[in-house]
């Protein structure tokens, strides 16, 4: 599987994981989505949302890591590298 | 009511597969006490010829009470006082009557350090009979440090 394949795959899997954790079916994110696109994702949903992502890839993330978390493409960089 | 000892762990004290039950009767009182405290007088929960007449053996034990029990176990035991409640979800898969003794248990699922939170599988069980009453699952994180702490 190449690079760009693996990250299409990783994005499907996390589009699943947000619209389970923000419960709205119509959510499509892309590598640039940010917690300002999507109106639920305050402090709590992104405990959850952190939570999910790491149930769901079955691996653990570090606080550092998930701080400085710029977008969704920074969390997928996160994910192909531990794959 | 009776002076309870309230655990204190923190974050770095849990570790997944963790676990903490108790079991309890609950009685008619309890069930009276709960309508009263939350207004939910639904006659399935507080009139037991209505219940009967409904096809239950006894009064309905009110869903949320057994959420209450559960409550109890993350606020007390596991990991006590510093409990944060950030979500539940239960789902209630046969009837808990008066009188019936019930064991609830929490279980750690997964940890995050990441995320500073920890979610847990809940359950309450009929011991007479070991059908399962109720499953769930619970987030939870925890309190700030206090300083010395």
């Amino acid at each position: 599987m190449s690079a760009d394949d693996l990250r299409a795959e990783f994005l499907q899997r996390l589009n699943t994981v947000f619209c389970d954790v923000f419960e709205d079916d119509d959510i499509v994110i892309t590598e640039e989505t940010t917690a300002e696109d999507i109106d639920e994702w305050d402090s709590l949903m992104h405990i959850t949302l952190v939570i999910s992502v790491e149930s769901e890839f079955g691996m653990k993330m570090k606080a550092a890591e998930v701080g400085k978390l710029a977008n969704v493409g920074a969390l997928i960089d996160i994910l192909v590298e531990r794959a | 009511m009776a002076a309870v000892s309230v655990n204190t762990l923190r974050f770095e004290d849990i570790r997944e597969g963790m676990s903490a039950s108790f079991r309890t009767v609950i009685e008619a009182k309890d069930i009276d006490a709960f309508a009263q405290l939350t207004g939910d007088v639904c006659p399935l929960h507080v009139d037991r010829d209505f219940a009967q007449s409904k096809g239950f053996a006894k009064r309905v034990v009110h869903g949320a009470l057994l959420d209450g029990y559960i409550s109890r176990l993350f606020g007390v035991q596991m990991p006590g006082a510093n409990c944060l409640l950030q979500s539940t979800r239960s789902n209630y898969r046969a009837p808990a009557f008066e009188g019936d003794e019930i064991e609830f248990e929490v279980r750690v699922k997964q940890v995050s350090e990441a995320a500073q939170a920890v979610v847990a599988t809940t359950s309450a069980v009929n011991v007479a009979n070991g059908q399962q009453l109720m499953t769930g699952q619970v987030q939870f994180g925890f309190t700030d440090a206090a300083p010395g702490e």
